[in-house]
């Protein structure tokens, strides 16, 4: 198991530009070692050495999320290239609130872009097939409508990209019962 | 017609708040004492509802408040409540007796991280806790808060009117024992299994954990419903209230109709025996993607009982009309369908003379507020 954990500030393989924007401070890569899906929260201001080894990457630091990741989970297939520029008009951060048979029902609320918290009721095939799995209650996601700059023009895109959020530890789940305790004393409770 | 203008001394006043995902209540027992029931957010002032209007009453909002009640844990009830319970430092607070257990607590420790997605109703509960955490360890301000459980008596006390005292009391309805336990099974299935994926949390139907309140002030009466259904389990929802509560003394002539008017929280024994014929019945609405509360057969039903019901923002049929045309393309595209979450945003004020029985309330309605 101690393979799926990643090392902090190891070089970092397969951040685009596009991926960074995509979902704000959070960034997601593939471990080298282990081509396990790594989820860090990016510091873009930071002035300290990055490891991105990109040619378009920002500077930043990366925080890396030590958690499990499960090594079940699919990569993301992904349509951009290095030399693809994609910039959002409108972006949601979301999350499922029920699953039905060719659609998910999702509030969505606005990042970039017009409009309030929204209902979606969002077609299941607008998400990328390998991310399918992720659809599930509770599952958080980002959907982001735009253009996508290529060396043959400009064409609209629209993506729908899940987080792949880490694992519970069963070291944060002993660290819940202790809290938990610890707000029975607060609470004056048995 | 201003809703700036204080209730009088001797003024009963039942004010709810709904902005289409989210409700909150304030209700003035006389004197300037105030009880504030759930929180959502008034979406002008980006603040909790309650304490916006109370604040432009110009109410000493730290001093009147007098109690604070989170009928339950969902987000469209709780929204804000961690800043009412931080403002309110007067006030004790409420919570469901559910909400005091192994589980749930579990998983405020298991969340107070917040490292999912903000904005779930157990945020609004791990802030609470940090407050009161913070209270106890100055030690200035901190009481326990109190558990609701069926026929509890949360708050008791006499009002002064000038020549007359009339009696405020609040009392808890629900839960039944067997709805505490029904939540507990609830909470543990929520709880997350080791290399179980983080998600955000999601909120159980039926909410059997809710606090539905009996509120006796003089003679009057009102019942506020929360979020309580009924099911098929008679210990739980509104049945064991009908069969077992020995505070329900006279009919209320306030309802503050529960879930949003929907039918699994429609029980024909409480308007035939808890309340009176016709009474002033108000409630918020629910929008969640394609169906939204209440629906065109629950406003029939309700209106088939009296004829004063009134909602304070429309049900969802709109969504943004997005001025990009490569977003309005691209929704219509992807989407089945899509609507604002908030559909307008409304207060409905009733106001009575306390210890005058045959006045009737009067009913000021501001904002998207209507009659049903």
């Amino acid at each position: 198991m101690s393979d799926a954990y990643a090392t902090a500030k190891q070089p970092l393989h397969g951040i685009t530009a596009g991926d960074l924007s995509d979902v704000g401070n959070i960034v997601q890569f593939v471990s080298p070692d282990t081509d396990i899906l790594v989820e860090a929260n990016y510091d873009a201001d930071a002035s300290t050495q990055t490891g991105i080894n990109t040619p378009s990457a920002a500077s930043g630091t990366f925080d890396i999320n030590k958690s499990f990741i499960p090594p079940q989970l699919p990569l993301p297939y992904s349509r951009r290239s290095f030399s693809d520029s994609f910039k959002a008009i409108q972006k949601w951060e979301g999350y499922v609130i029920e699953v039905y048979e060719d659609t998910f029902l999702a509030r969505l609320i606005p990042i970039v872009g017009e409009g309030t918290d929204q209902n979606a009721e969002i077609y299941i095939e607008e998400v990328e097939p390998a991310d399918r799995v992720l659809i599930e209650p509770g599952a958080v996601f980002y959907w982001s409508i735009g253009y996508l700059d290529k060396p043959s023009g400009r064409h609209r895109d629209s993506y729908i990209r899940f987080r792949r959020l880490p694992a519970w530890s069963q070291r944060e789940l002993d660290a819940a019962k202790r809290k938990a305790n610890r707000l029975k004393e607060l609470l004056n409770v048995e | 017609m201003s809703v700036n203008i204080s209730p009088a001394v001797d003024e009963l006043e039942v004010s709810l708040f709904g902005p289409g995902y989210g409700e909150a209540i304030a209700l003035h027992l006389g004197r300037g004492k105030w009880v504030l029931v759930d929180s959502c957010i008034d979406p002008i002032a980006k603040a909790p509802a309650t304490l916006h209007y109370l604040s432009h009453l110009g109410v000493d909002i730290a001093q009147a408040v007098k109690l604070i009640v989170a009928t339950h844990w969902h987000d469209d009830h709780v929204r804000g409540i961690s800043t009412v319970f931080q403002k309110c430092q007067s006030a004790e607070l409420v919570i469901s007796t559910a909400l005091s257990k192994d589980k749930f607590l579990e998983l405020i420790g298991l969340y107070h991280s917040g490292s999912v997605m903000q904005s779930s109703g157990i945020d609004e509960f791990v802030h609470i806790f940090q407050q009161l955490d913070k209270r106890k360890k100055q030690g200035v301000r901190f009481n326990a808060p109190k558990f609701a459980l069926a026929d509890r008596v949360l708050f008791r006390e006499e009002i002064s009117l000038g020549t007359t005292t009339v009696e405020a009391n609040i009392s808890s309805l629900s839960p039944s024992d067997e709805a505490v336990l029904q939540a507990l099974l609830a909470f543990e299935r929520l709880f997350p299994h080791r290399l179980e994926s983080k998600k955000r949390i999601t909120s159980p139907s039926p909410n059997h954990a809710s606090v539905a309140l009996w509120c006796a002030i003089g003679d009057s009466r009102i019942l506020l419903g929360a979020d309580l259904e009924c099911t098929s389990n008679p210990k739980t929802g509104w049945s064991v209230i009908l069969d077992d509560s020995s505070v329900l003394d006279r009919k209320a002539s306030v309802f503050k109709v529960p879930h949003h008017g929907s039918k699994n929280a429609h029980h024909d024994g409480i308007w035939d025996n808890v309340l009176i014929r016709g009474p002033f019945a108000i409630l918020t609405p629910y929008n969640r993607g394609s169906t939204s509360l209440p629906s065109s057969n629950d406003i029939a039903r309700i209106v088939s009982l009296t004829s004063h019901a009134f909602l304070t923002a429309p049900t969802a049929t709109r969504s943004t009309k997005w001025r990009k045309k490569v977003v309005r393309d691209t929704v219509k595209q992807a989407t089945k369908n899509i609507r604002n979450v908030h559909q307008g945003w409304g207060h409905i004020r009733l106001r009575k003379r306390i210890g005058y029985p045959n006045k009737a309330w009067r009913v000021e309605l501001f904002g998207d507020a209507r009659p049903l």
